[in-house]
């Protein structure tokens, strides 16, 4: 169900258990709320540790999002994100969903989807995200 | 003419020369208030005009009022000097540079005219709280609070001498792992339905899903639209409650910073 007054959620340190299962399952709640939350504009995920199999159902329901304005993760110390992970699923779904100003992800990448972001908020911007 | 001013004496009338004297009493009311200070020096006529308490009733510092001046606790007295015995308001909304012991100091020379004071953003302790409200006593006081959960529950319930307390944000700590506590202050929330803007809440012991659900409640009919947990332990058992809370249709922001313990779990 859409919590249609929300607008910003904060989930610092949220840890999840180290296990592929409940990281997924955590993405999944997370992704629900980003779908069918008509008001939600910012999102704020840092030290999560969702890891790849928490942060794809993100990255898939990101594009559905027309509200989102933030999103902001932050990679622990003791996670791996792949440069491949970077490139297909978060570089695509960040591209697909126009609406998003500010996208940190901590560490220095993904730099691409970083700097698309950014660029959005530019005077020329928009000629930038439409290429 | 005859002046709702009427302590002047014609003589000082001229020094306005050409415009008339209540034309002039208008302009000068509706100068912000630090220009309003430093307009006594311009002449003699000026200053026995702004003698006059009626342009000190209200003491509008706010955003927006046209300040300019840095709010410094020597500016506030000054101003309240000018009204003294007739001050009736103090808008202090979205300012720095005073804290909540000035306030409380301010109130002791000027309580009994107070009727209303919008305080600074600086977090007032609950003594303080206290003590400003036995200063003022017919005076509704809207400030920020960071207090303990004990200390929390009359300004709450709004009991004597903080009567017309309205705390627009509330910071509770120190729970000691006293999950009475925490239910005391989930029953003395909804008492301040509709006021409190932003609550946070930190080291409070809601590993317990009844605890928890029983704050949630009380945030949900306090109806607060901004919720804050720092380090309270919150459990994937949780999210049901936390669940409700968004379902409530209140919160629009809500911040979980939950250290060295998992939120989400299969």
């Amino acid at each position: 169900m859409g919590h249609q007054t929300l607008r910003e959620l904060t989930l610092s340190y949220g840890r999840v258990d180290n296990t592929d299962d409940a990281r997924r399952a955590a993405g999944e709640q997370l992704a629900s709320l980003i779908t069918h939350n008509s008001g939600l504009q910012k999102l704020n995920l840092e030290n999560c540790s969702l890891g790849e199999a928490g942060l794809a159902p993100i990255f898939e329901a990101l594009p559905r999002s027309s509200t989102l304005k933030e999103l902001v993760y932050y990679v622990a110390p003791n996670e791996t994100i792949s440069p491949v992970f970077g490139c297909d699923v978060i570089f695509a779904a960040v591209r697909a969903n126009c609406g998003l100003r500010t996208f940190r992800f901590g560490h220095f990448w993904p730099l691409e989807a970083q700097a698309l972001v950014a660029a959005r908020t530019q005077p020329d911007g928009g000629a930038i995200v439409a290429a | 003419m005859l002046s709702q001013f009427g302590a002047l004496t014609l003589a000082q009338e001229t020094q306005f020369g050409e415009l008339p004297w209540d034309f002039v009493a208008l302009l000068l009311m509706r100068l912000p208030l630090d220009a309003r200070l430093r307009a006594r020096e311009v002449s003699r006529g000026w200053r026995a005009l702004l003698n006059e308490p009626r342009f000190w009733l209200v003491l509008d510092f706010s955003r927006g009022s046209g300040v300019v001046a840095r709010l410094t606790p020597a500016l506030l007295f000054a101003a309240g000097k000018r009204g003294r015995g007739h001050l009736h308001t103090l808008d202090l909304t979205g300012t720095e540079g005073l804290d909540a012991e000035h306030l409380v100091e301010f109130a002791a020379v000027h309580g009994q005219s107070l009727r209303s004071v919008a305080a600074t953003e600086s977090q007032f302790s609950a003594n303080r709280v206290t003590r400003l409200c036995r200063s003022a006593p017919l005076c509704t006081l809207h400030c920020y609070v960071f207090c303990a959960p004990a200390e929390a529950l009359p300004l709450l319930r709004c009991e004597a001498p903080c009567a017309l307390v309205h705390i627009v944000w509330l910071w509770v700590r120190f729970f000691d792992e006293n999950e009475q506590a925490v239910l005391d202050l989930a029953a003395a929330l909804p008492a301040h339905r509709g006021k409190i803007k932003k609550l946070g809440v930190s080291f409070a012991p809601l590993q317990n899903v009844a605890v928890a659900d029983a704050l949630m409640r009380g945030v949900a009919e306090a109806r607060v639209s901004d919720v804050t947990f720092v380090d309270c332990n919150l459990r994937p058992a949780s999210l049901p409650g936390l669940t409700r809370l968004l379902q409530a249709g209140c919160v629009e922001k809500l911040d979980i910073t939950n250290y060295e313990q998992a939120l989400f779990v299969r």
